[in-house]
């Protein structure tokens, strides 16, 4: 690029908004001009790479929907892990070395987090606590005064005959379990580490304390609860009814079976519900007005109630997952604003002392 | 001496602290240090409150001493330069100095919206310039020929290949 002959075409403008250095071109007695300020984009060139990773992202999309249809819903863990991985890895093109290598770690981070959420359904089979079998039947009577929730909502929404438009909301609702998560932490972890860093803390911190719970305090589904320990009426489990006849279906991969280390002793506490309030709660400090961060709230209550409906979670189950999710929230925000006052103290400190020569 | 234009907005501010405005920081002697270190105090109180990131390029964190990069600098983060961005700010349209377009490239690529310097190389873009250099008198009236362009001096119009 030749400096002496390649000159923007506006920077020639002869009028009140011309370039600094314009009166250069008019000779020394020009009149004083306005100064003009010139946006980054025009005087830095442009990351060729950018342009490949938008197009590398509007593919991904577009095969992504195409499985979706022809395939199903990517919710096997494994399965997603791969979809996340190519788009992280598309975020990633072009980008140096040392973000790959950032990458690396935090996709290591990443993999054990969920590796030990996995091994610890089996850890809670040989730990061999005690069943919790009527305490949350208990919980819950005593929340809806003496009714159990789950009965109360099949006995008087539920019809095995006929798919209601409720049905396929509740259903759309749970299966979105398997999406939101996973989309926000793809799209933080491409667009801002610090924020991913962030998500994640706290995600991290609710897994571990629910994967504590699940060994610690093993505690039987409503579905189990009636169809096998008989303690409440009959529960039907149509959870994907809806979702099929949208014309959707899941996909779950056959190392599903290799990796099932299934629990299903794992109601309490409702990572379903947890992760409903976490995403919206996560952003909710972005959202301004304040009637969309309301609808935004009502999600969680929308999935608990589905869950509820299904038969999938005692109320207590999806309480408990809020206040973790709470906890987490409070514990990460105190810590992180601890940071910031301990290192601008630390900086105020340094500036007041005198710098010895 | 301080120029920092009122915020409105309630987005979090990023601000490059670019090598001049960190070496007025840490040079007691220099003409700006007061400055600098009034602007970072200021700074500082918005990182605390959390209205405002600080950044600082891994060129110029890498030749503070520690104790100063732990301590004064520490809500600093760093903005990693790669061989990328080297050869980027070879390309900036802007007969300026070389670390000054590697801040420019370093800003447009990570998004930031302002910086604090301790020069006036930045006051021809549409950035939040928080320049603690004395002011300039009619720094952009008078017309500055090539031949003295230097650090200080504005920039010229960009220049671009679209012709």
């Amino acid at each position: 690029m030749s400096e002496s002959t390649l000159v923007r075409a506006d920077a020639q403008d002869s009028g009140p908004n011309s370039g600094p250095n314009s009166g250069a071109d008019n000779g020394p007695s020009a009149q004083p001009t306005m100064p003009r300020r010139w946006p980054l984009d025009a005087v830095v060139p442009d990351d060729p790479w950018y342009y490949v990773r938008l197009a590398g992202f509007a593919l991904f999309a577009i095969l992504y929907v195409l499985w979706f249809v022809k395939k199903g819903l990517i919710i096997d863990r494994i399965s997603v892990a791969i979809s996340v991985g190519v788009f992280i890895a598309i975020g990633h093109l072009g980008r140096p070395l040392r973000r790959w290598g950032l990458l690396v770690f935090d996709l290591l981070c990443y993999c054990a987090m969920w590796f030990c959420y996995e091994e610890s359904r089996g850890w809670a089979d040989r730990a061999g606590f005690e069943w919790q079998v009527e305490a949350p039947r208990n919980i819950d009577r005593f929340l809806f005064f003496g009714t159990d929730p789950n009965v109360w909502m099949q006995r008087h929404f539920y019809n095995p005959h006929v798919i209601r438009w409720y049905d396929k909301v509740a259903s759309v609702t749970y299966f979105t379990h398997f999406i939101f998560p996973v989309i926000a932490i793809a799209v933080l972890w491409v667009t801002s580490h610090r924020e991913w860093a962030r998500f994640m803390r706290r995600f991290a911190s609710l897994l571990l304390v629910s994967c504590a719970m699940f060994v610690v305090l093993p505690t039987i589904p409503p579905w189990m609860a009636a169809s096998r320990y008989h303690i409440i009426g009959h529960l039907a489990r149509h959870t994907s009814r809806g979702f099929s006849d949208l014309g959707l279906h899941g996909f779950v991969n056959t190392w599903q079976h290799a990796l099932d280390w299934g629990n299903a002793v794992a109601a309490m506490p409702s990572l379903h519900s947890a992760f409903s309030l976490f995403v919206p709660a996560f952003f909710l400090p972005r959202i301004k007005p304040l009637w969309l961060k309301a609808l935004v709230l009502c999600f969680p209550i929308m999935m608990l109630t589905s869950l509820v409906y299904f038969g999938e979670h005692w109320v207590i189950d999806g309480l408990i997952g809020w206040l973790l999710v709470g906890l987490s929230f409070w514990f990460w925000g105190w810590f992180e604003r601890r940071q910031l006052r301990v290192r601008a103290d630390r900086a105020r400190l340094f500036l007041a002392t005198p710098i010895p020569t | 001496m301080i120029s920092v234009r009122p915020r409105t907005r309630a987005k979090v501010r990023k601000v490059l602290l670019d090598d001049t405005f960190v070496n007025a920081l840490l040079a007691t002697d220099a003409a700006e240090h007061a400055a600098a270190c009034a602007l970072y105090r200021q700074l500082v109180d918005n990182y605390e409150r959390g209205v405002d990131r600080l950044f600082a390029l891994s060129t110029v964190l890498g030749d503070v001493p520690r104790e100063f990069r732990r301590n004064a600098l520490g809500p600093v983060e760093t903005v990693h330069v790669a061989a990328q961005h080297r050869s980027a700010a070879r390309e900036v349209a802007a007969p300026i100095a070389p670390r000054a377009a590697l801040s420019m490239v370093m800003l447009r690529r990570e998004r930031m919206n302002a910086v604090a310097t301790a020069t006036h190389e930045f006051d021809p873009l549409e950035i939040e310039v928080l320049s603690v250099a004395p002011r300039v008198e009619s720094g952009f009236d008078a017309p500055v020929p090539e031949s003295v362009s230097s650090g200080t001096a504005p920039l010229t119009a960009p220049r671009s290949t679209d012709e």
